[in-house]
């Protein structure tokens, strides 16, 4: 292909013409003059004056142009057929071409201050001044290309004339250096050719808003029946569609819904509906896009039909006792029968179908009046309300026609997103990036089990756009924070405090326990790989499985990490497996309300801790292979509940006594761990594939006398921590701490003695001094061996 | 050259835009009187306002039914046919002031021209 201006042409040169009168002051004036001439020259030839004929004459000629400029310059017709660039350029751009063969530089100062670059720069953070400075020194940009990949955006935007938008993108793709700056921008080609579509679509969503017909005309209601009672319970959504518009993005998928739910509607018998769809998928904003399509009069059958939504709510506030509720109800639907236009929707029809708080059970008098199909009705609800409808009331399920609303895919979901993101912009008065577009979705993937999409991204965006502060502006940065906000995970990039913590993150655990370094760098391992964005997302941050005796820090391993990482020794979700020892205890595990899945549903970024699991069922341990492989698990009522925000760490001492021998005949833990892993799996007391799903499995060796004398110190340090609200603290010397240890050790029992030997030697105490006021705020208790042989 | 493309296009897709505007304009008055939803329910009763009666129900309940029903077809006819007359007389007036107009358009770019011829005259 080879471009060629020919500058001559007249619709170059009409294009001129346009942008010289683009200007309001000229058109102003234009306007104001012809006026002037007309009403001055013919006044003054009408007060006697001839000459006023010649001054009005102009006017004519003046108000032509201003005609011209607006029917025809500013919508500048092109050559459709054609497939040069002259015939199709917008007028605004081709009015700037200078030449026959424009280099970069000039189709760049050409775009630079159009409205769709604009929107490159604010929607994509496109850096103009760095465009500027990239044009005015490339040289090897092949135009040729440029053109022809244009004319390609055009075709697939579905775009009449050959937009800013088109020409902008294939010149930055062709620009070298272009890549960098994406990089930079995080964003690909791809991502901004698909901002091209984005831009034509939102001009033509304007075009149609505004030239939305206003359906019926005065008296396209005469011929049915008045809705007082309606109007007083119920929200007339066609009113409002009309009203307001609907943004109503015409995907596949949408449309063959709306096409189906208004053929069943427009259909004898059974024109009933039920439509079926987890919460986000846009079961309400599908009634709406059915309000809008009769509205438009284009269905015969159906024309013109209202849908009115009734909420369970307004109904129950108007009707304080049960009789006038059924009353009320037989009053609307009879009025929706009589008015002979009127489609009644029930959102979350479960509230009408059941009793419960907030919700009443009005099947009794819902069922005849469908069945004598005297008013359409459409009822929205859930897989798992509709699977109990099906269940309990197969009457009332049998007359109506389900409709599944399935969830939309990536590509309309971002469709969607677009569409919504000038709803939510407008209402919110702030601007959303598309690399916040783009978080949302792929944060909502992730995190969001509980609702489909696309409604999980949008109630992310919108949750942002609330939160968006002072500059107005929708980053990644501010969903990422408000994700952070509303569910507790941590999805933000490592600041460089946390990277410094992290990387030290031995020495702070070490803080709070003592010795079994395998365990703890395992640990801190894995959550570096975690917060460098370099672990398998689709599992945990991390799987562990810690085994040793009793009493050597395996426990207080979790428990640290809990505090020191995951914000406090309350983020921990701590399962006694010794409370799952039935094969039925399944059925516990995974309770919608039980402590695992409530638990990680409501802090997902913590630390599950799965306490002496030998002692499980097998049943039991079975069902955590999916957790520990995949990161999910689905609940009893069937929602998938993420577990890939936690650090799953499980316990055992099976096999206490062999590590006990391994240790006291003089070996290190990396001497004997293989050959202990599998006795284990030789002795029956865990399956290999239970045992191959960790990321680690770590033996804790039993502490030495040296190191119960560490423990005995962090648990000192404990006490002051409590004893600090009054002001006071405790100190021991290094004999007393040796006599603790020399009185509390077991080998049996590791570390565990030493908090009795603490509570009842040094707590005791101290809780004496305070007591009977030997000890004022602000001093120190130092206890010694005799203070301990006193009591003992 | 200017005054080429103007008058290019006043004398050609212009002048012709103004026959297809007039077009638009009586459909738009047509859609805003609701004029097909009318024709269809001339006789229709008036807001649904019917009484109905059972199969059973005395002959004089019937016959007040019947009249009821009557007098609301009756009222609905009226208005709708009131309605429709009032789009006639509009349309007729939307054709007249376009046919007004593009009988003077062509004409338009002349007048500054006659208006000096008259001045001179005068």
């Amino acid at each position: 292909m080879n471009v060629s201006f020919d500058l001559s042409r007249p619709r170059v040169r009409q294009a001129r013409i346009a942008n010289t009168l683009d200007k309001p002051i000229i058109k102003s004036l234009f306007s104001l003059l012809a006026v002037a001439l007309i009403i001055g020259g013919f006044g003054l030839f009408l007060v006697g004056y001839s000459f006023g004929l010649l001054i009005a004459a102009p006017s004519f000629w003046l108000a032509m142009l201003v005609v011209w400029d607006e029917k025809h310059l500013r919508k500048l017709p092109i050559r459709a057929n054609s497939e040069q660039p002259e015939d199709l350029l917008e007028w605004r751009i081709l009015s700037q071409i200078k030449s026959a063969q424009p280099t970069a530089k000039e189709i760049w100062q050409a775009l630079r201050s159009h409205n769709q670059v604009r929107f490159f720069q604010l929607r994509y953070g496109m850096p103009v001044d760095l465009l500027d400075h990239m044009y005015s020194i490339a040289e090897d940009i092949d135009m040729d290309q440029v053109w022809e990949q244009a004319l390609a955006y055009r075709i697939k935007s579905g775009t009449t004339p050959l937009s800013a938008g088109s020409v902008f993108i294939a010149l930055f793709k062709n620009t070298p250096g272009s890549q960098e700056l994406m990089d930079n921008m995080k964003v690909s080609i791809e991502e901004l050719e698909a901002g091209v579509d984005w831009v034509a679509h939102i001009k033509r969503t304007l075009w149609a808003y505004n030239n939305r017909e206003n359906g019926g005309g005065i008296a396209r209601d005469w011929g049915y029946g008045y809705t007082p009672i309606l109007n007083r319970v119920a929200h007339n959504i066609s009113l409002e569609v009309q009203a307001s518009g609907l943004l109503f993005r015409d995907i596949k998928a949408h449309t063959d819904l709306l096409d189906r739910i208004i053929q069943v509607l427009s259909q004898a018998g059974k024109s009933n509906i039920a439509l079926v769809g987890e919460p986000g998928v846009g079961k309400t904003t599908t009634v709406y896009g059915v309000a809008n399509k009769l509205i438009e009069g284009k269905d015969s059958a159906l024309q013109y039909h209202q849908i009115f939504e009734l909420n369970a709510a307004t109904l129950l506030a108007q009707a304080r006792e049960r009789g006038q509720l059924e009353e009320l109800i037989l009053r609307v639907v009879g009025e929706a029968h009589h008015a002979r236009n009127i489609i009644l929707f029930l959102d979350e029809a479960q509230l009408f179908l059941e009793e419960g708080t907030g919700s009443v059970d009005l099947t009794n008098i819902l069922l005849p009046l469908i069945q004598r199909a005297n008013v359409r009705f459409i009822m929205a609800m859930t897989p798992n309300h509709w699977q109990r409808l099906t269940l309990e009331n197969q009457a009332l399920a049998g007359v109506l026609n389900y409709q599944k609303v399935p969830p939309t895919g990536e590509d309309d979901t971002f469709r969607v997103m677009e569409d919504q993101t000038l709803i939510i912009e407008n209402k919110y008065n702030v601007l959303l990036t598309y690399q916040a577009l783009r978080e949302a979705y792929h944060l909502a993937d992730h995190y969001v089990s509980e609702q489909a999409f696309p409604g999980k991204a949008l109630k992310i965006l919108e949750d942002a756009a609330v939160a968006a502060g002072p500059k107005n502006l929708v980053t990644p940065e501010i969903v990422q924070q408000t994700m952070e906000d509303s569910k507790g995970i941590k999805v933000q990039a490592a600041t460089a405090d946390e990277g410094a913590k992290l990387l030290n993150l031995e020495d702070e655990l070490h803080e709070q326990m003592i010795n079994q370094y395998q365990a703890v760098k395992a640990v801190a391992n894995a959550l570096r790989r975690a917060r460098a964005g370099v672990r398998n997302k689709e599992r945990p941050i991390g799987t562990f499985l810690f085994l040793g005796p009793t009493g050597v820090g395996k426990t207080q391993l979790a428990k640290a990490l809990a505090d020191v990482y995951f914000g406090g020794k309350d983020q921990i979700v701590r399962l006694d497996m010794n409370e799952f020892v039935q094969s039925s205890d399944v059925a516990k595990l995974v309770d919608a309300s039980g402590v695992l899945m409530s638990g990680i549903r409501q802090q997902p970024f913590s630390v599950l801790l799965l306490d002496e699991i030998e002692k499980a069922h097998p049943d039991v341990v079975n069902a955590f292979l999916q957790l520990l492989d995949e990161g999910r698990m689905s609940d009893s009522a069937g929602r998938v509940v993420s577990f890939r925000d936690a650090i799953v760490i499980a316990t055992s001492n099976a096999g206490a006594d062999k590590v006990r021998q391994h240790i006291e005949a003089g070996e290190e833990v990396e001497q004997f761990q293989e050959q202990f892993l599998d006795e284990l799996v030789s002795d029956n007391l865990f399956k290999p594939e239970f045992l191959n799903r960790f990321d680690e499995m770590a033996v804790f060796r039993p502490l030495k006398e040296e190191e119960l004398l560490q423990v005995v110190t962090l648990m000192i340090k404990d006490v002051n921590k409590t004893l600090a609200q009054q002001k006071i603290s405790v100190a021991l010397d290094d004999a007393a701490k040796l006599w603790l240890v020399k009185r509390g050790i077991d080998p049996r029992l590791g570390a565990r003695p030493m908090r009795r030997m603490v509570t009842k030697y040094v707590e005791d105490i101290v809780a004496q001094h305070v007591l009977g006021g030997k000890i004022n705020p602000g001093s120190t208790l130092t206890l010694t061996v005799e203070d301990f042989e006193k009591v003992a | 050259m200017f005054a080429v493309y103007l008058l290019g296009w006043w004398y050609g897709a212009g002048w012709k835009e103004q026959f297809k505007l007039t077009g638009v304009r009586v459909a738009r008055v047509g859609k805003a009187f609701s004029g097909g939803t009318l024709l269809r329910t001339l006789f229709s009763p008036w807001k649904q306002l019917v009484s109905a009666t059972e199969r059973d129900a005395a002959l004089g309940d019937k016959l007040r039914a019947v009249v009821d029903n009557i007098v609301s077809r009756f009222v609905g006819f009226m208005v709708r046919i009131i309605t429709l007359l009032a789009a006639c007389v509009t349309i007729v007036a939307v054709l007249i002031v376009n046919t007004i107009i593009i009988i003077l358009w062509p004409l338009v770019p002349l007048l500054p021209i006659v208006l000096t011829g008259v001045w001179l005259a005068l």
